[in-house]
C-alpha cells in the first residue's frame, strides 16, 4: 500500500503526486481510503462495506472485465482506473465512452498503464480525466509534445459535422 | 486590337466534381501534418522508441521496408484531381525516384522517400488536399469503391459521397485508432460489384427499399490473407442515414471482442467465424440498438446533402448524340485504335461520353507503376479532355471517367506517345501483383518478375483477346496483398527450404458472385510457373465450348481435373 514514486498523474492541466493507493486484494482496508481494488474484491465479501462505508473506494479493471458488474457500485465510485496492458490495446477506449456515455458515470476516468502522450487526445476524447505516466524518458516526451489537433471528425465532443451545421444554421437565419 | 482571339487551353480551369476541403478539412490536415512532424522529431531526438514511434508512422502512412522507407498516399476511393495528380508527378520528381506505384488499395506510394522528408511531402500533399492518413496502421483504411461510380450506367447511386462521409467520420476516430487489426471498408453503388465488397471488413451494397428510399446491405467479415473468408450479411437494408451509427457498433464490437491474442487470428473475419454470424450479429444489433442514434442520422442527412453537391457533374456538354461520326469513322479507319476502343472503352451514362481506362500494365513492365511523366500526361488530358477527373481502379490501373466520344482518338494517340495505350484491359496480361521480394520485408517470393514473365508470354495481343476474360493475380506471400485467392488463376509465392515455390489456385473471383479460388496442386518453381499458367491457358482453350464460355465458366463445369491431368500428369 504505497505510493508509485516512479510515476506522476496528469489531471486538471497539471502533474501531481497521485493521491490514491492501489488496494492489493489481501490487504486490509484503509477506514477513508483513498483506495483503488480489483473489480474481484469490489464484488466479492467486501462489497457490501464499499457499498456503505465511508471510505473513499475506486475500481481498476482489466479489460475483459464486464462493465455491466459495476451497476451497484456506480454512485459510490470517485474513480474508475482502465489500463493499457499495451498502447496498442484500444480496447480502453471503447470501456471508456461506455462508461462516460452509456452508463452515467462522472467520477475521475484513470488511464493506467502504458500510457503514452500520442494517445493523450484521443483518450481525453473518449471520457478519460486522469493519466498516469511514468517519469523518465515518457514523462519528458509529455512535456515535450504539444501539438494537439482542434479538428475533430467524431462525437463525443463537438464535431465538424455539428459546427458545419452551426453555420449552415446561421445561414438560415441570415 | 486584334480580331485574333487566343484559344485559352480547354479545361484548364475546370473545376472537376469531386470533394474539395472547406475549412475544417484544411485545418484537420494542416494539424496533422505538424502533429506528424513533431512525431517525427521526437524520433530523431531519441523521445519516442521505434516501438512507440512504429504505430504513429503506420497511422500516417509510413513503412519501413526492405530498402528503405515507404509512404503509402491515400487517394480517398479512388479519385484524383488533375492538380492533384500534377502534384504527385512533382513530389516523385522531387523526393523519390521519378515514379510512383498505384496499389490495390487505389492508393499511391512512393518507394523512397528519406524519413526527414516525410512531413515536407505531407505539406505538399496537404496544399492539395491530400493526405496519407491511415494508408496502414490497425485503424480504419482509406475507404475503396467502384472505380467508375457516378459514371456507370449500371449504378444505382453514387457511393462516394458516403464514402467521402466515412473518410470523414473515420479520420482519426478517437475510440477505433488502436483496433485488433486493420480495417477495411469497401462500398458499390452497382450490383454490378467492381469493388470486390464481399473482401472486406465491412462490405456495403447500396440498394433501394421498395419505398425507394437509399440503404446499405451491410456486410462483414471478409478478408483475404492467410484465412480468406468471404464477408456475410450482417442488414440486409439499413437506412442510408443510419450508416456512421451502425458502422460504429460494428466497430465497437470488433474493438471489444476482436482478438488480440494472435496478429493472424485478429482481423474481424476470425470474430465472425468464430462467433458464428448469427451470435455477431447480436451482438452488434444489441449494441445498435442501446445508443441513440437519431441525432446522428439527422446531422448525417444534412452532412451528405453537402457533400453530394460537390458529386454534382459539371461541365458536361448537353444534348450530344449516342454517336460521333468521327470517332466512328476512326474505329473503321484504325485498327489499333478499334482494338484499344474494345478492349478499354466502357459505356458512359452521359449520352457522347465515354469512360477511358488507362492500363498501367504495359507487357514488361511493373504493375501499377507510373512515372512522373505519364502522372503529368494523364493530369494534363484530364484537364484538356475529362472535365480534370481522374480515378484509380483497384486492379492498378487509372480512368479517365468523362472523355467526349470526339475526343477519344486524341486522347489515345496522346496516351500512345505517353506509354499508356496498352489496349489490354481485363486480359491476360492486366495482372494485379503486391510489390514482392522486390520491395517488401514480409514478401517470401518474388511477385513482379513473375507478372512481367506471364506478360511476356502472352505479348501477342491476338492471343489474348481470343483468350478473352482472364483475370491473374499473384501474392508474394501469404498475406495475400495481390488477392490471388480472388483471381481466375491466382499464384501465392512461398517459400520452400529456401526456394520460392509458387502455389496456383483456380475459381477465385472477386465480383458480384465472389468466389474463393481452390488450391490445384503441388507448387512450381520459379522458373516453371509461366509454363505452368500457359499450359492452364491451352487446356481451357482447348475445351471451351466456343469463346462464349469464359475461362471461369469452363473452369465452374468442367472442374479442376483437366487441368491437373495436363499440369502433373508428366511429372
Amino acid at each position: 500500500m504505497q505510493h508509485d514514486e516512479n510515476r506522476l498523474v496528469f489531471q486538471d492541466g497539471q502533474f501531481t503526486d497521485d493521491v490514491w493507493v492501489d488496494l492489493p486484494d489481501d490487504g486490509p482496508i484503509p477506514v477513508e481510503g483513498p483506495a483503488i481494488v480489483t473489480l474481484v474484491r469490489l464484488a466479492g465479501d467486501d462489497g457490501e462495506y464499499f457499498l456503505h462505508g465511508g471510505c473513499r473506494i475506486g475500481v481498476r479493471l482489466r479489460p475483459e472485465d464486464r462493465l455491466g458488474d459495476l451497476v451497484p457500485w456506480m454512485a459510490r465510485l470517485e474513480l474508475i482506473a482502465l489500463n493499457f496492458e499495451k498502447f496498442t490495446d484500444g480496447r480502453p477506449y471503447s470501456a471508456a465512452r461506455l462508461l462516460r456515455e452509456r452508463m452515467g458515470y462522472r467520477g475521475r476516468l484513470r488511464a493506467t498503464g502504458e500510457v503514452l502522450v500520442d494517445q493523450y487526445a484521443a483518450m481525453r476524447r473518449c471520457g478519460f480525466d486522469s493519466f498516469v505516466v511514468a517519469k523518465g524518458r515518457a514523462l519528458r516526451s509529455w512535456q515535450a509534445a504539444r501539438i494537439e489537433m482542434s479538428v475533430r471528425y467524431q462525437a463525443p465532443q463537438e464535431s465538424v459535422l455539428e459546427r458545419r451545421h452551426a453555420r449552415r444554421a446561421v445561414l438560415e437565419v441570415a | 486590337m486584334s480580331a485574333t482571339v487566343l484559344e485559352a487551353p480547354v479545361g484548364a480551369s475546370v473545376t472537376p466534381a469531386t470533394y474539395c476541403y472547406d475549412a475544417f478539412d484544411k485545418q484537420f490536415v494542416a494539424e496533422r501534418t505538424a502533429q506528424f512532424r513533431d512525431q517525427v522529431e521526437r524520433r530523431l531526438a531519441g523521445l519516442l522508441t521505434e516501438e512507440q514511434f512504429k504505430p504513429l508512422r503506420l497511422m500516417n502512412g509510413v513503412y519501413l521496408q526492405l530498402h528503405a522507407y515507404m509512404l503509402r498516399v491515400a487517394i480517398p476511393y479512388g479519385t484524383l484531381s488533375a492538380v492533384q495528380l500534377r502534384r504527385l508527378a512533382d513530389i516523385a520528381e522531387r523526393f523519390d525516384k521519378g515514379y510512383g506505384h498505384f496499389t490495390t488499395r487505389q492508393n499511391l506510394q512512393f518507394n523512397w522517400p528519406r524519413l526527414v522528408e516525410i512531413p515536407d511531402i505531407l505539406e505538399q500533399l496537404a496544399e492539395v488536399e491530400m493526405h496519407a492518413i491511415q494508408t496502414s496502421g490497425n485503424c480504419i483504411r482509406n475507404v475503396t469503391t467502384d472505380q467508375w461510380a457516378g459514371v456507370a450506367a449500371d449504378e444505382i447511386m453514387d457511393p462516394r459521397p458516403w464514402c467521402e462521409l466515412l473518410r470523414q467520420w473515420s479520420s482519426l476516430h478517437p475510440e477505433f485508432s488502436f483496433l485488433p487489426r486493420k480495417f477495411k471498408i469497401a462500398v458499390t453503388g452497382s450490383p454490378v460489384d467492381r469493388a470486390a465488397v464481399a473482401t472486406h471488413d465491412i462490405g456495403l451494397r447500396m440498394k433501394r427499399d421498395g419505398e425507394g428510399r437509399p440503404g446499405f446491405e451491410v456486410l462483414a467479415g471478409g478478408g483475404l490473407g492467410r484465412t480468406p473468408i468471404l464477408a456475410r450479411t450482417v442488414r440486409a437494408f439499413l437506412p442510408a442515414d443510419e450508416l456512421l451509427a451502425y458502422v460504429g457498433a460494428i466497430l465497437r464490437v470488433y474493438n471489444r471482442f476482436g482478438r488480440r491474442d494472435n496478429k493472424f487470428k485478429a482481423r474481424i473475419k476470425i470474430l465472425v467465424h468464430e462467433q458464428g454470424i448469427e451470435a455477431f450479429r447480436a451482438a452488434v444489433e444489441a449494441e445498435y440498438a442501446a445508443g441513440e442514434h437519431a441525432a446522428e442520422a439527422a446531422l448525417t442527412r444534412a452532412e451528405l446533402a453537402r457533400i453530394q453537391a460537390h458529386f454534382q457533374p459539371i461541365g458536361y456538354e448537353d444534348d450530344l448524340p449516342e454517336r460521333d461520326p468521327g470517332f466512328d469513322r476512326a474505329v473503321f479507319e484504325d485498327e489499333v485504335f478499334a482494338g484499344w476502343v474494345r478492349g478499354n472503352l466502357v459505356r458512359h451514362k452521359v449520352p457522347g461520353y465515354a469512360i477511358v481506362n488507362i492500363s498501367l500494365k504495359p507487357v514488361g513492365g511493373i504493375p501499377g507503376d507510373a512515372t512522373a511523366a505519364q502522372m503529368r500526361t494523364v493530369a494534363d488530358l484530364a484537364e484538356r479532355h475529362g472535365l480534370g477527373e481522374i480515378r484509380v481502379t483497384h486492379e492498378q490501373n487509372l480512368v479517365l471517367p468523362h472523355v467526349r466520344l470526339r475526343d477519344v482518338h486524341a486522347v489515345w494517340e496522346a496516351l500512345g506517345e505517353a506509354g499508356l495505350a496498352t489496349p489490354n484491359l481485363g486480359l491476360i496480361s492486366d495482372i494485379i501483383a503486391c510489390p514482392g521480394m522486390d520491395y517488401c520485408a514480409l514478401a517470401t517470393a518474388r511477385s513482379i518478375p513473375v507478372a512481367q514473365a506471364v506478360a511476356r508470354r502472352f505479348a501477342d495481343l491476338d492471343r489474348q483477346r481470343q483468350i478473352g476474360d482472364l483475370k491473374i493475380k499473384i501474392s508474394g506471400c501469404i498475406n495475400a496483398c495481390g488477392h490471388h485467392h480472388v483471381g481466375h488463376i491466382g499464384i501465392l509465392g512461398l517459400e520452400k527450404k529456401g526456394v520460392e515455390s509458387y502455389q496456383i489456385t483456380l475459381g477465385g473471383d472477386a465480383g458480384a458472385d465472389a468466389a474463393i479460388g481452390k488450391i490445384l496442386g503441388p507448387g512450381f518453381a520459379y522458373d516453371e510457373i509461366t509454363d505452368a499458367v500457359e499450359t492452364i491457358v491451352d487446356t481451357y482453350l482447348q475445351g471451351r465450348n466456343g469463346p462464349g464460355e469464359t475461362f471461369l465458366a469452363f473452369h465452374a463445369r468442367v472442374g479442376a481435373a483437366p487441368f491437373k491431368e495436363a499440369l502433373y500428369a508428366a511429372r
